[in-house]
């Protein structure tokens, strides 16, 4: 499981994760979204996103 | 025991519930929302996992859940006529080195201004499979600023209260009583937590209640429609309910492989969404005149309150500058819009 960073269509930065059950999930980084605040954490843990093409 | 009127105390009932003052036109005297767990917009019933030491993670609508040590799982499932009739409640399920789970619901400062400085009554229906027999609640405001209670690692809460029930196997309701101080205007947190739930036990929540009263009343039972709505708020999402080919809204395109999705929320959210949930694959974008495309890849684009809008991408087969529409094409295909939960 990974994450890959993209810009939405107003440059905000964004990311998106594909679920184990083949959703996608995509947010900004808005400190209020749980989804952000899990990538976050995954990112303290030593992870590193894809970056966007 | 019979009814008794008194100038004092108001209206007791024959089960001990006391009415203190008149009833409230408006039926909202539970300030916690699908508490009867029926609106499950994520998951449909199915499980969900809970990653150990993770962000809080929403489940069924407006409640989120988190666990600690190992990795436990939780779903909507089944109710009963005992103690209180509920068609559904939630169920943690263990797994060995469990030290934690929680489960709780941030009320927005809108919907609980008006307890500060009041009584009010928590109740729940609660029931834990063997073993573990306490499950503490913890009652919080908002500390500083309204509906900002901060990260589970780093919560901006003031504790109001806390207290324990002593739970068995055979699913009881239990209450407790609740001085909210007058500084609680920014919002109010009820967490649930249990402790070791290890492999095996399963820890199981419903009919939750918080009213402003000095006694349990009755769980407020709401029309599915009515919490469908309140849930929305938090939660915009369009699910396929009855099958395939629901439309959901329009296709802008901007190339011949990529579009814009545009969505508009049958309820307003409670802030601009910034995020999206979604299964490329069941979301079919249509070209005027043309073909149906099922969609290889969706991402949030941007929000206002009232109109949202996705990537969508194809593989081939967009009109540059044409309109179209999309539509859910499997049976329970959703697209949930996040970012507005507390």
């Amino acid at each position: 499981m990974t994450y890959k960073l993209y810009k939405t269509f107003n440059e905000k930065d964004a990311a998106y994760i594909i679920n184990a059950d083949g959703s996608t999930t995509s947010f900004t980084f808005d400190p209020n979204n749980t989804d952000y605040q899990a990538f976050l954490r995954w990112c303290e843990e030593g992870n590193t996103p894809e970056q966007a093409d | 025991m019979s009814v008794i009127i008194s100038g004092t105390d108001g209206l007791t009932f024959n089960d001990s519930s006391l009415q203190g003052a008149a009833a409230s036109p408006y039926v909202l005297k539970n300030r916690l929302i699908n508490s009867a767990m029926a609106i499950d917009q994520r998951n449909a019933g199915a499980s969900q996992t809970f990653t150990a030491g993770g962000a809080l993670a929403y489940a069924v609508d407006r409640w989120y859940g988190y666990c600690t040590g190992a990795n436990v799982t939780g779903q909507r499932v089944a109710g009963s006529t005992t103690p209180t009739n509920s068609q559904y409640r939630y169920k943690f399920t263990g797994a060995a080195s469990v030290t934690a789970v929680g489960f709780g619901q941030r009320i927005e400062q809108s919907n609980s201004y008006d307890l500060a400085g009041s009584t009010c009554t928590l109740s729940a229906d609660l029931g834990i499979s063997a073993t573990l027999t306490t499950v503490t609640w913890t009652a919080s405001y908002a500390t500083t600023t309204a509906d900002t209670f901060g990260t589970l690692a780093s919560p901006t809460v003031t504790q109001i209260a806390t207290g324990t029930f002593t739970v068995s196997a055979t699913m009881t309701n239990f209450n407790a009583q609740i001085s909210v101080p007058a500084a609680a205007t920014t919002g109010i947190q009820i967490v649930f937590t249990v402790g070791a739930l290890t492999a095996g036990l399963t820890w199981t929540i419903g009919n939750v209640q918080l009213e402003r009263n000095s006694t349990a009343t009755l769980f407020e039972q709401r029309l599915y429609n009515q919490e469908l709505a309140n849930c929305q708020r938090y939660l915009p999402a369009t699910t396929a309910i009855g099958g395939s080919g629901e439309q959901a809204g329009l296709v802008a395109w901007i190339g011949a492989t990529t579009a814009w999705g545009i969505f508009i929320p049958i309820v307003q959210p409670r802030v601009v969404p910034t995020g999206l949930t979604a299964t490329a694959t069941q979301i079919t974008a249509r070209v005027p005149a043309g073909s149906n495309l099922v969609c290889t890849a969706v991402a949030f684009a941007g929000a206002g309150l009232n109109q949202f809008l996705f990537d969508i991408t194809v593989a081939a087969g967009g009109a540059v500058n044409a309109s179209g529409w999309y539509f859910l094409n499997t049976a329970g295909a959703k697209i949930l819009w996040t970012g507005c939960e507390l």
